[in-house]
């Protein structure tokens, strides 16, 4: 059996003719034959030759992943091995935040015989996400448009967009480093570029290290004494239970959420440059994980991981209790990204403080967040709402909690550094 | 959201407004055009058929329809019904119209045919590249040229010398054939039942 469908086109140049023609012969005017003429013409030369089979297009996706406000293009190749041209359909299903630069997901050529062509669906993608683009299916339309194929449904293709967040940097070393190399000053002497003490030559000493000008002055050898480099590690929670509005994609209106993602999109590239070690945890409705790892590969899997957050936060979420568990190595710096919106993360955040964690919190709630005004009352409640917020966080910044609002470069230098002289002094207590 | 906001009728409306200016902002010039064209032609016909200004009024709403949907029967509806006239007209004591009315009618029933079998195949908010169009266009010309070279070759043609009954044999001989034809060609590519495609 053909592929080939007939359209309701075909039923009415038949129905048209057999009219035009009849009438003509009952009423014995051959003018009505003259009406048929083009109708004839057209369905006879259109049916002359058979068609070809249908072409099997494919979909294709040139990269399979991108960055927010990226560039996405995707290929629907069609081939029409016959002597007549054909006119080809393409319907693709499009993620909701891919902004295309032509059309809404349709698109239509035309196929000369013996040659295939390309449809190109490209666009814009505007926020950060684990998507799928497709499924495809293309329309041939053959014979005048008296006849058409439906080709097999094209499967979609995974595409991963990547958040892209401001750049983030810090000078900052990390509490607790560990490891045997990397960049962040640990509190142990060894090689490093951080000076620690001049202290009088020991047998062993290298004699690069002589501090020739205290020498000089005291009449006794002298060394230098470093710190050593070692690397880090840090675990990063995203509480991800809530949301603030509407998101307007990479150029538009930003939500907890996606201020979530990015930031910490950008403290996991800037940890991984420098050969820290990082692990991710979710604290949504499941307490999903990515455990320590470093380089660039891991880097990779950590955007992977991130882009497959939930973006839909539901109220319903696991007690905090099972997060402290999860926890893991016990000595990682941990930064909590969250919005800071409930009393739960709170006192999650103040536990940690009090169990001797190296804990810093960062603010995600964007600046101009607030419910839609539905009374007059609205803007008076949630004015006492943020004064109410800004005490709690001043209270966890008192029983040892560093928060910071998250801008980007540099944004926690400060609470860096007193999360680091806070680990020294818990370290100083511990060995007296 | 405002008292009269929240009334179903007013909220009814307000959702059918968003409908229209999302279907507005998805829609191509070229999609919208083949429709805006075909509904034009549809009004040709009616003009053409029934040279009347409050015809083509009256005949104006079913061609906005037969435009909307031209997957569906009603452009069928409109041009049998400009043929049917035009069958009343010839066979009523009214002057007949004049041959090159008759091919102009002819003409725009099989543009309005045709642009509704590619207007059917594409919606309003498909991206059509100008040479889709371009290639339906030519294609129509040549259809309306070989159609009027057919017509003027059967009117040249000598008339033979038949009885009455004779020429009613031969033309219902005729229209048969070519309605069978075109009724055989619709059968070959007769859409599958639904359990042959499993």
């Amino acid at each position: 059996m053909s592929d080939w469908r007939a359209t309701t086109a075909l039923s009415r140049a038949v129905i048209l003719v057999a009219l035009a023609l009849l009438l003509g012969v009952a009423l014995g005017r051959v003018e009505l034959v003259l009406l048929a003429i083009p109708l004839v013409v057209g369905t006879g030369w259109a049916l002359l030759a058979r068609p070809p089979q249908p072409p099997r297009p494919r979909l294709e996706l040139d990269e399979p992943s991108t960055v927010e406000g990226g560039p996405v293009l995707a290929r629907v190749e069609v081939a029409n091995s016959g002597e007549r041209p054909l006119l080809c359909v393409a319907t693709v299903r499009v993620p909701p935040w891919l902004r295309l630069k032509h059309g809404v997901g349709y698109y239509s050529t035309l196929l000369p015989p013996r040659t295939g062509t390309t449809m190109r669906v490209e666009g814009r993608v505007q926020r950060w996400g684990a998507y799928r683009l497709g499924p495809a299916v293309a329309r041939s339309v053959a014979a005048d448009g008296l006849l058409v194929a439906d080709s097999a449904v094209m499967p979609s293709l995974p595409l991963s967009v990547y958040p892209a967040g401001e750049r983030f940097d810090s000078t900052q070393p990390l509490p607790r480093a560990r490891g045997i190399t990397g960049t962040h000053r640990s509190r142990r002497p060894g090689d490093g570029g951080e000076l620690a003490e001049v202290r009088l030559f020991h047998t062993g000493d290298r004699l690069r290290r002589i501090n020739w000008r205290v020498s000089h002055r005291t009449g006794a050898l002298h060394v230098n004494t470093t710190w050593a480099d070692r690397d880090a590690d840090v675990l990063l929670v995203l509480d991800v239970r809530h949301e603030s509005g509407k998101s307007g994609g990479v150029d538009g209106r930003v939500t907890a959420l996606d201020q979530t993602i990015r930031a910490a999109a950008a403290i996991v590239e800037h940890y991984a440059q420098q050969g820290d070690r990082i692990g991710l945890l979710e604290f949504g409705t499941g307490l999903r994980r990515l455990p320590s790892g470093t380089g660039r590969r891991h880097f990779r899997a950590a955007l992977e991981w991130l882009v497959r957050v939930d973006p839909f936060p539901r109220a319903l979420s696991l007690s905090p209790r099972l997060l402290t568990t999860a926890l893991r190595p016990p000595h990682a710096l941990v930064i909590v990204l969250t919005p800071l919106l409930d009393t739960d993360v709170v006192g999650f955040l103040a536990g940690l403080a009090r169990t001797g964690r190296s804990v810093v919190a960062v603010d995600t709630l964007p600046a101009g967040a607030a419910p839609p005004r539905r009374t007059t009352w609205t803007e008076l409640a949630v004015r006492l709402w943020w004064w109410e917020r800004a005490n709690t966080i001043d209270r966890l910044r008192n029983v040892g909690v560093p928060v910071a609002r998250w801008q980007g470069i540099g944004s926690l230098d400060l609470t860096l550094r007193h999360a680091y002289q806070m680990s020294a002094r818990s370290a100083r207590v511990v060995a007296r | 959201m405002s008292y009269w906001q929240s009334q179903p009728l007013v909220e009814r409306l307000i959702y059918y407004y968003q409908r229209t200016r999302a279907w507005a902002r998805r829609a191509t010039v070229a999609g919208l055009a083949v429709r805006i064209v075909l509904w034009w032609t549809g009004v040709g016909v009616v003009l053409v058929a029934f040279p009347h200004p409050v015809a083509v009024l009256i005949g104006a709403v079913p061609a906005l329809v037969a435009a909307g949907r031209p997957g569906s029967h009603w452009g069928t509806l409109l041009l049998a019904v400009a043929i049917g006239a035009t069958a009343v007209r010839l066979a009523s004591g009214l002057p007949d119209p004049s041959v090159m009315s008759l091919v102009l009618l002819a003409g725009v029933i099989y543009l309005h045919h045709s642009i509704s079998a590619l207007a059917a195949q594409l919606r309003t908010d498909t991206v059509i590249p100008p040479r889709v169009l371009w290639w339906w266009a030519g294609r129509i010309g040549v259809v309306w040229l070989v159609s009027a070279v057919v017509a003027f070759l059967a009117s040249g043609l000598s008339t033979p010398r038949w009885s009455a009954t004779g020429w009613v044999l031969a033309g219902t001989g005729a229209a048969v054939g070519t309605v069978v034809l075109l009724i055989a060609a619709r059968h070959q590519w007769r859409p599958e039942p639904a359990e042959e495609k499993q």
